[in-house]
């Protein structure tokens, strides 16, 4: 596992039914590229990001194929309906075989 | 495009050819010998001469310089300035100027001077004592 | 000689503290500067130096020492004592003959041309230079006003509130939690609040490794951000939480008495919040009506204020145009400021005005990275003409060097202001 990684994610805690809305995430890692050396000459292992998908009451939302190219601290905003109560499920999954998960549940006004 | 300005431009292909060691006088024969291929008039050599540096002017463009470079001081990091001989202080100014010399701040501050500014200053510095 | 350098200071300032009496009686043009800092003290410093005494120079500073804000955060990293950070006036006193008056301003009639002291002292001005710094914008911050400086300190001016942090963060608990709620732009210094976070978390990693820093911050991006949160990574990775305006770090509310921050709704306990609010012009360049909004506009060309040709607004508290607000700059405007006044008043010869800036910041100990750019004066502004930027990945030698030429510029610019 990468050190030093933290996951944030911004969404309405309500909507209404069949509203759309906007829901951004953050994953705070370093996006390791495997081509540094560490001070003692040796490769630091590659660890990036490679994939990210958010589901909703296991639906799929959203699924992410991200190349090498991308940023550290990668940031994805997109939008979804919300056709009711429910959570959000958000998942990064990382080379070196680690997976960061992240929820939130959604409240539905008449 | 002015002459001028193709001197300084082929005066610094011919400088990136030259070696540490003697860049200054090398610089000046450069510039003097592209003056006289292009059959105009040292331009560039006589305004960059110190001799004729406008003191006035450059003791208000120093003042950009003494923001960093100490006045009253001898340090070891930031070089001392006060006192430097007109002809080092051109060579190096011309040397940032064209990016021979590697340094973010002194190219970006070289950069803007023109040659009868840099002679200004290489005069007002080599009069401080 | 048993002379120590506030003593000299007492010595100088005494003697020379009638300047509304010298200045009348001599006939020479008269200058008063508002504000020793980077900005005025140049100014003032640059005037008398160069005018050579056909100019009276009278400085207004309600403070004796001056802690300068550039390189206050290294001493909360516990790199510089307070004392390398402190200066006096004795020299602008001494040397350049400048009458220096420890006291606030309190009024200014522009019309009458003459500024009021809080002790009552009336000064006659022909050229009046404002160089105020900032104040902080009340309620820009909810639950936060400067009554609860002592309790949430904003070390954004630096002395007893810097004292006041670094106090807190070498007694915050074991695992504890340092916020700061980071301040919306434009504001003092681009890279501090994030060169601070650096500092604090040097000292947490070696003397309270399990805390934790949290930044609520109202901007989407800040200055520098690739090369912190690079270095945030290397040197404290898990330490640093920064939260964006797109997580809700505009959204923030703090209540001193309890020691909580409300950020986007979420309650948090905390042990220090450094709160750094919004900022605006120093206080009296307000009363002197040569603000619009929070800043004061002058004109790109000489810094003379856009309301009034005969008073010139620098550094911190100007609105003009792209420079950051930073010693450098107020520096780099009160020399431009300093030609045009002294030409104005004595007919010296003027040059066109030139403006550079560079700001440093360290993220580690030997880790230095700098931005600058220089400008230009247009019609409408000072805008940037060119520039460069530390990048990440830099080789931990170029790292060094670029602290230390930051030790030499400051000791090089605080020369340039007081000596």
């Amino acid at each position: 596992m990468a050190t030093g990684v933290k996951t944030r994610v911004k969404l309405p805690k309500q909507a209404r039914a069949g509203e759309v809305v906007t829901i951004k995430t953050l994953i705070t890692h370093r996006m390791e590229s495997g081509n540094r050396l560490n001070s003692n000459g040796l490769p630091i292992p590659r660890s990036i990001i490679h994939r990210f998908r958010c589901e909703f009451e296991g639906e799929l939302v959203i699924e992410l194929d991200i190349g090498p190219g991308i940023s550290t601290n990668p940031f994805f905003e997109f939008q979804a309906i919300v056709p009711g109560p429910g959570v959000f499920t958000f998942s990064w999954f990382d080379d070196d075989g680690a997976i960061y998960t992240d929820s939130r549940a959604i409240s539905v006004v008449s | 495009m002015m002459p001028a300005e193709v001197v300084v431009l082929i005066a610094g292909v011919i400088y990136k050819r030259c070696t540490l060691n003697d860049r200054g006088t090398k610089l000046r024969k450069a510039i003097l010998s592209t003056c006289i291929c292009f059959g105009t008039l040292p331009i560039a050599e006589v305004k960059a001469d110190a001799e004729v540096g406008d003191v006035e002017l450059g003791a208000y463009l120093s003042a950009e310089c003494v923001t960093c470079h100490q006045t009253n001081a001898e340090t070891d990091g930031i070089p001392q300035i006060v006192g430097l001989d007109p002809n080092a202080f051109v060579d190096a100014m011309l040397a940032y100027k064209t990016k021979q010399r590697e340094h973010p701040i002194m190219q970006m501050m070289a950069g803007r001077l023109n040659d009868e500014e840099i002679a200004a200053l290489a005069a007002y510095f080599n009069a401080l004592e | 000689m048993t002379w120590n350098r506030r003593k000299f200071l007492g010595a100088a300032t005494g003697a020379l503290s009638a300047p509304a009496v010298l200045a009348e009686g001599s006939g020479k043009p008269r200058v008063v500067v508002i504000g020793g800092g980077a900005g005025g003290a140049t100014a003032a410093r640059y005037i008398a130096k160069d005018s050579d005494g056909a100019i009276d120079v009278t400085l207004v500073e309600p403070s004796q020492v001056y802690f300068s804000c550039f390189f206050s955060n290294l001493y909360i990293g516990g790199l510089k004592s307070i004392d390398e950070i402190g200066h006096t006036y004795g020299a602008l006193a001494a040397k350049y003959g400048i009458n220096v008056i420890h006291d606030w301003a309190v009024a200014v009639d522009r019309v009458g041309k003459n500024v009021t002291l809080a002790g009552g002292q009336v000064l006659p001005y022909d050229k009046l230079i404002l160089s105020p710094g900032i104040d902080f914008v009340e309620g820009s911050v909810q639950g936060w006003d400067l009554s609860a400086q002592n309790k949430m300190p904003h070390a954004y001016e630096a002395g007893s509130q810097s004292q006041l942090l670094r106090a807190q963060i070498e007694n915050m608990p074991q695992g504890g939690v340092f916020a700061m709620v980071a301040p919306p732009n434009p504001y003092r210094c681009p890279p501090g609040p994030y060169e601070r976070i650096s500092m604090v978390a040097h000292v947490l990693t070696t003397t309270n490794p399990t805390a934790k820093i949290i930044i609520a911050d109202p901007k989407p991006k800040f200055s520098k951000m690739a090369l912190f949160e690079d270095g945030w990574a290397t040197y404290y990775p898990g330490m640093i939480d920064w939260i964006g305006e797109d997580f809700g770090g505009g959204d923030v509310s703090v209540d001193p008495d309890q020691m909580t921050l409300v950020i986007d709704g979420e309650e948090l306990a905390v042990d220090i919040c450094n709160v750094i609010p919004a900022m605006k012009a120093g206080r009296i360049a307000e009363i002197a009506g040569v603000t619009d909004g929070r800043w004061a506009p002058v004109n790109s060309a000489d810094m003379s204020s856009k309301t009034d040709p005969d008073v010139y607004v620098l550094g911190d508290a100007s609105q003009q145009g792209d420079m950051p607000k930073s010693g450098f700059s107020a520096n780099s405007q009160a020399k431009v400021c300093a030609n045009a006044v002294r030409g104005a008043l004595t007919g010296s010869r003027m040059f066109p005005p030139r403006y550079a800036n560079t700001c440093w910041s360290l993220i580690a100990v030997n880790d230095g990275v700098k931005v600058g750019a220089t400008y230009e004066a247009t019609e409408e502004k000072i805008a940037r003409v060119d520039g460069f930027i530390s990048q990440v990945g830099e080789d931990v030698t170029l790292r060094k060097t670029t602290y230390e030429e930051s030790e030499n510029w400051y000791a090089a610019i605080t020369g340039d202001m007081f000596r």
